[in-house]
């Protein structure tokens, strides 16, 4: 044990600390928004944004989808020392938003007035602009949440992936015309749901140490 | 807990976090003391969860080496020991995982053994069974079969091996590692 002491003491480089979690998640996040902005304007926008921003149940869908995006955002990157920066606070903040979104999804499918309308016409575009809205980000958390050492990397990438995919979901109903419930929930939500689960058992490796 | 327990385990996180943010800016020397320091206290941590001695020697081993890569996570305006027990319980649950895997691969079923099991190398038309393993065994150096047989077959363990082998812990290990790749490599890991 002496000698793997000595051998340790004798690796030992000066080493700069990991930057602050909120630093390294603001700097990811501007970087996402800006990325899917991007991709956003190829896609090209919805022309009814302006009528579809008037509506206060889509406002308070989006505030609580980029509230999730945040939070467990943060609680990705807290998640990349050790303990977690002592913080908890973040992964049960994000879980109860997930509620919360999930609640206020579910009333939206069930008081849809034609909740099938449509459901068959864009799965393909949606499927791939939710592939375009996804890998490049969640690539670049598991790239940053490599330069630390963390001891729950399942719970970092689900709170990666519900953070990407709330990003994602927010893109694709700024992009996607169709509103109806249905289409929402096998076009927009179900893809992340899949995409998220193939990419966690990819990026698990990456958080090896 | 009485109110001098409590200073006296503050302190201590105190002086570990204060060595760990030297260690982080290269002193060598604040390094090896705070290795030095957390080696007991690792132990003590993990010694009564363990089956034996050299399962906690593989887990201190496996936790010094896990705060060596973590030291950048770490920041000296938090605790440190809720930092580094959160370092012993990943590389506790691994370690075990590992270990009932490996058991889980290595368990035989009653019913796959042939009736009177204990008896199987004794029946003459089943002799010569067991030849490969002792030819593989003969083709190793007097010394790596001495440590294989005393610590695989005959239970010895690490400790008491490299006492009478005249021979470090950790040189032991490597020694019984390699020997059990040779063994592999020879086609009998089945």
């Amino acid at each position: 044990m002496d000698d793997l002491i000595d051998k340790l003491g004798a690796e030992l480089k000066p080493v700069r600390p990991l930057i602050a979690p909120s630093r390294r998640m603001s700097v990811w996040m501007l970087g996402v928004v800006i990325y899917m902005l991007v991709i956003a304007s190829v896609i090209h926008f919805r022309a009814d944004l302006f009528d579809l921003m008037q509506s206060p149940v889509m406002v308070v869908e989006f505030v609580l989808a980029l509230l999730m995006a945040f939070v467990s955002g943060y609680a990705a990157f807290c998640l990349c020392a050790p303990d977690g920066y002592g913080r908890r606070w973040p992964v049960r903040g994000a879980f109860l938003l997930l509620a919360l979104l999930s609640a206020l999804l579910l009333a939206m499918f069930i008081l849809s007035p034609e909740p099938i309308a449509h459901a068959h016409l864009q799965w393909h575009e949606c499927v791939a602009k939710s592939l375009a809205f996804f890998v490049v980000p969640i690539g670049a958390l598991t790239y940053m949440a490599s330069k630390g050492a963390s001891t729950q990397p399942k719970l970092l990438l689900g709170m990666g992936i519900l953070s990407v995919s709330s990003m994602g979901y927010i893109a694709l109903r700024l992009t996607c015309p169709d509103d109806a419930a249905l289409h929402t929930v096998i076009y927009h939500i179900l893809p992340y749901i899949f995409i998220g689960f193939v990419s966690g058992l990819l990026a698990q490796r990456f958080l090896r140490w | 807990m009485p109110l001098s327990e409590i200073s006296l385990k503050t302190s201590r996180d105190k002086q570990w976090s204060d060595l760990a943010h030297k260690a982080q800016q290269g002193d060598a020397r604040a390094y090896h003391r705070l290795l030095s320091d957390l080696m007991p206290f690792v132990r003590s941590v993990v010694a009564p969860a363990l089956a034996n001695e050299d399962m906690v020697d593989e887990l201190v081993q496996s936790v010094l080496m896990s705060v060596h890569k973590a030291l950048p996570t770490y920041s000296a305006d938090r605790p440190f020991k809720p930092w580094l027990l959160s370092i012993v319980k990943f590389r506790k649950a691994d370690l075990l995982r590992r270990y009932y895997k490996q058991a889980q691969r290595e368990a035989v079923s009653l019913d796959a053994l042939p009736e009177n099991g204990a008896l199987y190398v004794t029946k003459p038309h089943h002799a010569g069974e067991y030849k490969d393993i002792e030819a593989a065994l003969g083709a190793l150096s007097d010394k790596q079969r001495t440590v294989f047989t005393m610590m695989r077959i005959e239970g010895f363990t690490a400790k008491e091996v490299a006492e009478k082998m005249d021979m470090s812990v950790s040189a032991v290990k490597v020694s019984v590692h390699r020997t059990i790749q040779k063994l592999k490599e020879g086609g009998l890991d089945g």
